[in-house]
């Protein structure tokens, strides 16, 4: 699965926990979950969840904490969509 | 050093059913933290406010840390709840409109939460509305002010610039004369300025849904 492609697929998974919907269309590697879509961090745990079940992969506590920008979240689920692979 | 930190969750705006599935709080709730919930009085809670007042005093401990480590990174598994005491008066408090709340009276949930190295204390509300959370560094909470609102709206842009109004409404009193202004930190976090120049209060703000939430600590200064 190419980059581009998971964020296709992780574009899906933040959608209900943006209001930011412009902002989610345009996102890039850079783009802060919290900061720039505004995501209230009580919903961290639930873009986790979702994304375990978008690909099918387990989020462990330590690859978790690094999910705070768009980048990170993809590098998480490269990782782990290619070692299950 | 001295910091504040605190947290605020609208339990409106919480999925009740997921909080109670293990997949979801195992991934911020270690298994010590887990064993909590066997002692009678915390057990009395339902399981999901058990589990978000875990995530209150995470985000709240974190939020203090971040100020001194501003390089930290949001790890709520490392950041351990060591103790949580329930007061037997503990109320099923109502919130308001708004609300200040006396931080030093006794009827609080409270306990100790450990990040990184430090020790830090917290006092939690919990109702059928909200959990809110703030933490400190020592555990009679000295100097802290505390207040919740209720608001109607819950877009991001409105939470932020409502807490905001609520607060500086709050310091109106403390500097009647004053032009007061608050800017963020390259960390995130609000600084207070009065008439261009940093006051040097500690405030921490929060938002989730219909709530609102600041805390600041006037050690140095004078609440007139």
């Amino acid at each position: 699965m190419s980059r581009a492609e998971i964020l296709d697929e992780l574009k899906k998974v933040l959608t209900p926990y943006t209001e930011n919907k412009e902002m989610l269309a345009g996102i890039t590697e850079e783009t802060d979950l919290i900061k720039d879509l505004k995501i209230n961090s009580a919903n961290l745990v639930d873009i986790i969840i979702d994304a375990e079940s978008q690909y099918n992969i387990e989020i462990d506590f330590d690859s978790a904490e690094k999910m705070f920008s768009v980048g990170n979240c993809i590098d998480v689920i490269a990782d782990k969509v290619n070692h299950s692979a | 050093m001295i910091s504040i930190g605190n947290d605020i969750v609208a339990l409106g705006a919480i999925n009740r059913q997921r909080s109670n599935d293990t997949r979801f709080h195992s991934k911020f709730i270690t298994p010590t933290e887990l064993a909590l919930y066997q002692q009678p009085a915390i057990a009395a809670m339902p399981f999901e406010s058990f589990v978000w007042l875990l995530w209150s005093v995470k985000e709240a401990a974190y939020k203090y840390q971040k100020r001194l480590e501003p390089d930290l990174i949001f790890s709520p598994a490392k950041i351990v709840v060591q103790h949580i005491i329930i007061p037997a008066t503990y109320p099923n408090k109502v919130i308001e409109d708004a609300w200040e709340i006396d931080v030093l009276g006794v009827d609080f949930i409270h306990g100790e939460v450990h990040i990184n190295t430090g020790k830090l204390y917290f006092k939690s509300i919990i109702n059928a509305d909200l959990i809110a959370t703030v933490v400190d560094q020592e555990p009679a909470f000295q100097n802290i002010y505390w207040g919740i609102q209720k608001i109607v709206h819950t877009d991001s842009e409105n939470q932020s610039r409502l807490v905001r109004v609520f607060l500086l409404n709050k310091f109106q009193s403390v500097f009647p004369q004053g032009n007061l202004t608050l800017q963020k930190s390259a960390v995130g976090y609000p600084v207070l300025f009065n008439n261009g120049v940093e006051t040097g209060i500690l405030i921490s703000l929060a938002h989730h849904g219909h709530f609102t939430s600041y805390c600041f600590n006037m050690a140095h200064q004078v609440l007139i």
